[in-house]
């Protein structure tokens, strides 16, 4: 795992962050992913630190951006595995509109959002996901709407084909649904529960106390647990993750924190399938016709033969700009 | 239909029925004039074959469905489907639209060719354009007509059934089924070829003509060049240029596979490159660009695996340049020459010499993707009775069963009336790695029938049964056979109802069968070997050929076979064979017994395996009859069979809770290390008491690395509480009984 890790991570003693850091090297190892085949891909956050601790390509982009940077990644590089690390504001606040397309889209990538209710990098407001009464910096007489559900709105959107639910404390059962989602063809959405001990020390100590309160979701398809955890975590649920409506049952349910896989569909298309080029553009290619559209305002050569010889000129110049050099290179007529 | 028997228009022979059946003497031609003209009484129904729905014409469909071909009727019946709703406008557009199919059928018989839309713009004009039509009718086909037309989603040509269809179907689906292939490793190619030259260039990039002045301006663009200083950038560049290019062998060895790739003729990578043919008229021709083309294939297969090398930096020298180095024909697999388009070859059996029989036999028995297309145009031999010395019938009827005995090509053997049903199967042999025969037989107007006609009657008549042979699919015949697409294929020739009218205008039924001398009756040139029997000499000795071939020797003595053929003016006659013609229908039939022994029906094998085991079933159950019968003779008890006892655990109920037992606590401090979520709160307080294993996850390290207090108070600054303190080791250790205490809450 060293050989996957890169700098020490700065969170604070305690953060959940460390444990999601922990399970994606143990994926990076277990799976032997090549370091140059693949990206992380963050906003802004404590969660969106991630990149900085792996050795792998990292893009830490802008606050609620994460998900339309890892579609472009996919969608030009669709050879490299694809992971996002967001949390609850980056990915339910700002970058909402992203998500719910990105869910749509169902792009082969994993997401993870870390959720720790609130924004935490920034020393405390409340975020989407907190809970309806949270003193914050921005509520300071409380927060005074209802959190949003992630796991309902991933759940709601059209092609939505895995969401999953991991608490950060299981390490087993949170490793085990991030392998889960990785290897899922397609979007995979896990909101992580993750503990925050500086803002919100106690926000998930009645599950961390009582195991009861945790409902573990088994299933052969979903995730089982060994006896020794199954010895911890005694209430379990037989779900299916191809039932989507009890996927959503359970989901909606306030007086369930259910933990596994709820939904789960291999059979939705990803979009960067859908729209793969049927035909691959070589530069010869792209300069046969570009110079073919170019011909269309060719000017003929007249007697004195002025007017055609700075065109064909500029055509020829052109044309070896493209052998030597990128296409992208801009000039007079595209500007 | 009016069977009297025309008594006055026939002239029988001198010798009676009996003497023609094994003379076969032709004693008259007013006879034979009389013979020619007729067909076999099933089927007289498809006489007006232009006005009866059936598999013609055929489109070849340009894109879309998978199968490549479909008929007509079937694409009528699904525009229907769509756009004829219920009731009566459903009804009339249902009419006019058969009128319409019926009339494209009619284009297509009077050899009209052109695309489906050429031929539905041309039956519409003239269904629309006839004389006896009213205004508002002709308002009506037209609208019904325009919405058929604007939800017709099929277009290609249209094709009607003569000696040349098999090879233009075939050669359809050969472009279909392999193109789609061949565009799938074009683009796989042009991506190799992008990624190598993205390769290169980046290394350009690395090179000093890369930060010469001209080219950095170059790259620049016509904007704003007039502010920078190119000469001080390309020093610049220059001066720190990080000394990263790519090794001279590797370059090298890029640049080969790009040109091997870009220079190569199966594909067309690159846009003006002119490509090899794949389609030809000769297995001798075949074979020979094959074998000329190998050395290429062996280059485009090495470069594609350098490429790949290449592009994910796993070259190794050392490894790949030996392996490389000897990398030639043999080392080619079948996966390798999958790569490659399959070669077509189009062959007709009047023009199949000798050499491309023995070079179609090499090609069958080989590995080689190459894909023949058999076309027979006669079944029949050339002169009646005589024996197949030269093997010419034998090579035309039975290629496709020596192919399956060969046992490593697809073998499909049809007719030209059932491409449409063995689509799918077309389409998978054409698809399928290595070599196919596709034997079809394919009339032409020469025949006595019309094409499609004589093409099901080779079929109905065994005399050239559909047959499929798979050897992807399996091991075993049941796997690999199939006899589907024939008519009855449990019995020995297939028996359909046949209605008609006696004397007395009743209408009467009978069964008959369609025999391999039905076929052959279709012929004229065999007119000889039938002869019509006078009513007046039709006795209780004439029996239907079909029961005549079933009876042995013993039952058929003085018996005389005939069929039942409909004349011109259809009267149904009976007429005796001869008995070589019943000697060829043995023939058929003792081999079509064969195909149905490989494809599983009535196996004699299985049946003589299940009658033993019947029989010894039989036997066993007698003997416990008889056992059971017999007074007991000793008063011997038998112990009641005590019932098994099965050991059964109750699956627990889904979300019920799952009792295990507690585990046993111990005195040594222990670390759940499963359950650890690496927070660094124990690592940070003692990194020598704690420590990280290869998961990342806390275990004690050296438990005397510190002290008990530092124990408990990292169990309880443990968020997930797994640290256990245990009880302490020094007893000697201040403040133990509150630690304890503390620790207590671990246990």
């Amino acid at each position: 795992m060293e050989d996957y890790q890169g700098r020490t991570p700065r969170w604070c003693v305690g953060c959940g962050d460390h444990t999601i850091l922990t399970a994606l090297l143990r994926l990076c190892r277990d799976e032997q992913l090549p370091p140059e085949k693949t990206v992380f891909v963050s906003g802004i956050g404590c969660s969106s630190r991630l990149p900085h601790y792996l050795k792998m390509y990292g893009f830490h982009s802008l606050h609620g951006r994460a998900l339309p940077v890892a579609e472009g990644i996919k969608i030009r590089r669709p050879d490299l595995h694809v992971i996002v690390s967001t949390g609850d504001g980056d990915c339910c606040s700002i970058g909402a509109g992203h998500w719910i397309h990105a869910i749509r889209y169902n792009m082969n990538m994993t997401v993870l959002m870390h959720d720790n209710c609130v924004y935490g990098l920034t020393k405390m407001q409340a975020s989407p996901t907190s809970p309806q009464g949270l003193k914050s910096n921005t509520s300071p007489r409380g927060a005074l709407l209802a959190p949003l559900n992630p796991l309902v709105t991933a759940l709601s959107v059209a092609n939505a084909s895995f969401v999953a639910q991991a608490p950060d404390w299981i390490p087993e059962i949170l490793y085990s649904i991030i392998a889960q989602g990785f290897h899922h063809k397609g979007f995979s959405f896990i909101r992580i529960l993750q503990r925050c001990p500086n803002f919100l020390p106690n926000l998930f100590d009645p599950f961390l106390k009582d195991p009861e309160k945790t409902l573990v979701l088994t299933h052969p398809k979903g995730i089982q647990l060994d006896a020794s955890l199954a010895r911890i975590y005694q209430n379990q649920a037989e779900h299916d993750p191809e039932d989507l409506n009890r996927s959503r049952e359970l989901a909606s349910n306030p007086d369930l924190t259910p933990v596994g896989i709820l939904y789960r569909n291999d059979r939705v298309p990803c979009y960067e399938d859908l729209c793969k080029e049927q035909q691959s553009f070589t530069p010869a290619m792209i300069e046969g016709v570009l110079n073919k559209e170019f011909d269309k305002f060719t000017v003929q050569p007249q007697s004195n033969g002025s007017g055609a010889a700075a065109l064909d000129g500029f055509e020829t110049g052109l044309a070896r700009g493209l052998n030597d050099h990128a296409v992208s290179a801009p000039c007079d007529l595209c500007q | 239909m009016n069977p009297q028997p025309s008594i006055n228009a026939m002239n029988h022979a001198t010798n009676g029925p009996l003497s023609i059946h094994f003379a076969g003497v032709a004693d008259n031609d007013r006879s034979r004039t009389a013979a020619l003209n007729r067909w076999p009484a099933l089927l007289r129904r498809y006489r007006e074959l232009a006005s009866l729905r059936h598999d013609y014409p055929l489109i070849l469909i340009d894109h879309g469905s998978c199968r490549g071909i479909e008929s007509l009727t079937a694409v009528v019946n699904s525009l229907l489907h769509r756009v004829a709703p219920r009731g009566p406008t459903g009804e009339r557009m249902r009419r006019h639209l058969l009128r319409l199919e019926q009339e494209i059928r009619s284009l297509a018989f009077r050899k009209e060719t052109g695309r489906l839309s050429r031929l539905w713009s041309m039956a519409v004009a003239n269904l629309t354009s006839q004389p006896d039509l009213s205004t508002e009718e002709k308002q009506l086909l037209q609208q019904d007509f325009d919405g058929a037309r604007s939800a017709l989603d099929v277009e290609g040509e249209v094709i009607g059934c003569d000696a040349n269809t098999a090879d233009r179907v075939m050669r359809a689906m050969w472009r279909r089924t392999d193109g789609a292939r061949v565009a799938r490793t074009t683009a796989h190619l042009c991506q190799l070829g992008i990624r190598l030259n993205d390769l290169l260039r980046s290394d350009d990039l690395e090179s000093d003509k890369s930060r010469q002045p001209e080219a950095l301006q170059g790259a620049f663009g016509g904007r704003f060049c007039e502010l920078i200083d190119f000469q001080a950038m390309s020093r610049t560049l220059c001066g720190n240029r990080p000394h990263g290019r790519m090794p001279a062998n590797r370059r090298k060895r890029i640049e080969w596979a790009l040109g091997v790739l870009q220079e190569q003729k199966f594909f067309g990578v690159e846009a003006d490159t002119e490509l090899y043919e794949f389609a030809f008229e000769s297995c001798s021709e075949a074979l020979a660009e094959f074998k000329r083309r190998l050395p290429r294939m062996v280059d485009v297969i090495k470069a594609i695996r350098v490429a790949a090398l290449e592009l994910e930096h796993r070259y190794r020298d050392k490894m790949h340049d030996h392996f490389f180095g000897r990398f030639d024909a043999g080392s080619l697999t079948s996966e390798d020459i999958r790569w490659f388009p399959s070669y077509f070859v189009s062959l007709r059996e009047r023009d199949c010499d000798a050499s491309n029989r023995a070079n179609l036999i090499e090609i069958l028995s080989s590995d080689l993707p190459i894909k023949l297309v058999f076309q027979v145009d006669r079944l029949l031999p050339d002169t009646e009775g005589q024996s197949d010395t030269l093997g010419a019938t034998a090579w035309r009827t039975q290629l496709a069963s020596m192919a399956v005995n060969l046992g490593s090509a697809f073998v499909v053997q049809t007719a030209t009336s059932n491409l449409c049903p063995t689509a799918e199967r077309l389409a998978d042999g054409l698809a399928a790695p290595g070599p196919a025969l596709f034997c079809i037989f394919s009339p032409g107007e020469d025949s006595g029938l019309p094409p499609y006609l004589a093409a099901a009657a080779a079929i109905e008549s065994r005399l050239f049964p559909t047959m499929v042979f798979d050897p992807g699919e399996g091991d075993t015949w049941a796997e690999c056979f199939s006899l589907d697409g024939n008519p009855q294929r449990d019995r020995a020739w297939p028996v359909h109802s046949f209605t008609y009218q006696d004397e007395q205008m009743q209408a009467l039924t009978e069964n008959l069968s369609f025999t391999a001398v039905d076929f052959w009756a279709t012929d004229p040139s065999f007119a000889d070997a039938f002869r019509p029997v006078p009513r007046r000499l039709w006795s209780e000795e004439m029996v239907p050929l079909a029961d005549y071939l079933q009876a042995d020797d013993e039952q058929n003595s003085g018996r005389e076979p005939f069929l039942l053929l409909v004349g011109p003016d259809d009267l149904l006659q009976r007429v005796v064979v001869t008995s070589a013609a019943v000697q060829f229908a043995q023939r058929i039939s003792r081999r079509w017994r064969r195909l149905q022994e490989l494809g599983g029906i009535n196996n004699s094998h299985t049946r003589r395996a299940l009658d033993e085991a019947r029989q010894a079933w039989e036997s066993e159950k007698r003997n416990l009859i008889e056992e059971s019968r017999r007074p007991s003779s000793t008063e011997t008890e038998f112990p009641a069979a005590e019932p098994s006892i099965a050991l059964r655990v109750a699956a627990p109920e889904a979300g019920c809770k799952v009792e295990v037992p507690a585990p046993v606590p111990h005195d040594e401090a222990w670390i759940e290390t499963p359950r650890c979520t690496s927070c660094n709160e124990c690592t940070n307080r003692n990194n020598r008491m704690f420590r990280y294993n290869e998961n990342n996850q806390s275990c004690i390290a050296d438990l005397h690395a510190g002290t008990y207090r530092e124990l408990v108070e990292a169990a309880e600054a443990c968020k997930v509480a797994i640290i256990h303190p245990g009880k302490p080791w020094n007893p000697n250790e201040p403040d133990l009984e509150e630690l304890l205490r503390r620790a207590g809450n671990f246990r």
